[in-house]
């Protein structure tokens, strides 16, 4: 029998960024993928579980998704403390939205205590072209991530491209369990 | 100990099984497979022949944050009433030792909640009744 394992993640970032688009598109498929723009307002739950490659273990992802403008992540705010690992969106095209992530992580990271922040940093909407001069720039995502030991990807749910980081989540946590037990078993 | 049951584990990793925290060892454990809260129901020993019943019950564990004890008089595992709730301390992934008091006298079944950990596991060692 395999063993499941089950991980809290939680999707910041500011409105329209597309964290609703990603969860969709992450646990339902492409065909989920919605053009219009509907506000998140509460805190919506998409479960997927998530085959590690080579072991017989699962991981079973709760992401839990809310909606940007401030209300709505009061709701959220209870699990700051408690969630396995983050997702930090931004939006290529919204140079604001990227500035702003400096201040989710910091309240995600207040709401922690000591406990570390695991997680990755994502750059959506990556189906645009990012040259013109009101863009956000890879290397910003990427500079932001590093200094915060999270991973970076590109990720765009309008083509379907969501998939890496949350397997890559998902190996991270796997891993993080095995390294628990084997040192309980040493202890 | 004789007679303390693991009648139900919300979690469940097939080389930590639930008897690991009543087979006396400490080394042996069962450990959470991710988020809170996790619960363990446990039966105790029905005092035969006026055998007094347990006074408490100790447990060694690592990254348990809140733990909530709850009690029901049987005969069906239901309407269980609150004993008590704790924090532990953090260890640090370290073992922590806590002993919980049966006060009331004839309860047939334990329910211990984990609703919080100081860490994303949490993992039980040894369940001993203090008798
Ligand atoms: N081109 C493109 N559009 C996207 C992408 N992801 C989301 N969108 C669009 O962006 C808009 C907002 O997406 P949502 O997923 O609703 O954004 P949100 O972050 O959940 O917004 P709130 O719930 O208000 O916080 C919608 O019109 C989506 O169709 C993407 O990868 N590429
Ligand atoms: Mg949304």
């Amino acid at each position: 029998m395999a063993l499941r394992l089950r991980c809290k993640v939680l999707l910041i970032g500011d409105p329209a960024v597309g964290k609703t688009a990603i969860s969709q598109t992450f646990s339902h498929g492409l065909h989920h993928f919605r053009k219009d723009y509907a506000m998140t307002t509460g805190v919506d739950v998409y479960m997927k579980p998530i085959k590690i490659p080579e072991q017989p273990v699962c991981v079973e992802l709760f992401v839990l998704d809310a909606g940007g403008d401030d209300y709505t992540q009061e709701l959220l705010k209870p699990h700051y403390a408690t969630a396995n690992a983050f997702v930090f969106v931004y939006d290529v095209t919204s140079l604001d939205s990227f500035h702003h992530l400096r201040s989710w992580y910091e309240r995600v990271q207040a709401a922690r205590e000591n406990a570390a922040v695991v997680g990755v940093v994502l750059a959506n909407k990556s189906d645009y072209d990012t040259s013109g001069h009101n863009m956000v720039k890879p290397h910003m995502g990427q500079e932001f991530a590093k200094a915060r030991g999270l991973e970076f990807f590109d990720t765009s749910a309008l083509r379907g491209e969501v998939e890496v980081p949350l397997c890559f989540l998902a190996e991270v946590f796997a891993s993080s369990y095995e390294e628990r037990r084997l040192a309980l078993l040493e202890m | 100990m004789a007679g303390l049951k693991v009648m139900m584990v919300s979690s469940m990793d097939d080389r930590h099984l639930p008897q690991m925290m009543t087979d006396g060892n400490e080394r042996t454990f069962w450990i959470s497979t991710g988020m809170y809260p996790q619960e363990i129901l446990l039966e105790l020993p029905q005092g035969q022949g006026g055998a007094k019943p347990p006074r408490g019950i100790q447990i060694s564990s690592t990254g348990i944050r809140v733990l909530q004890v709850e009690a029901s008089t049987g005969p069906a595992p239901i309407n269980f009433e609150r004993l008590q709730d704790v924090e532990l301390p953090n260890r640090s992934g370290g073992l922590q030792t806590e002993t919980i008091a049966l006060a009331g006298g004839s309860w047939r079944y334990l329910r211990l909640r984990v609703a919080r950990g100081w860490s994303d596991f949490c993992s039980v060692h040894k369940l001993l009744l203090m008798l």
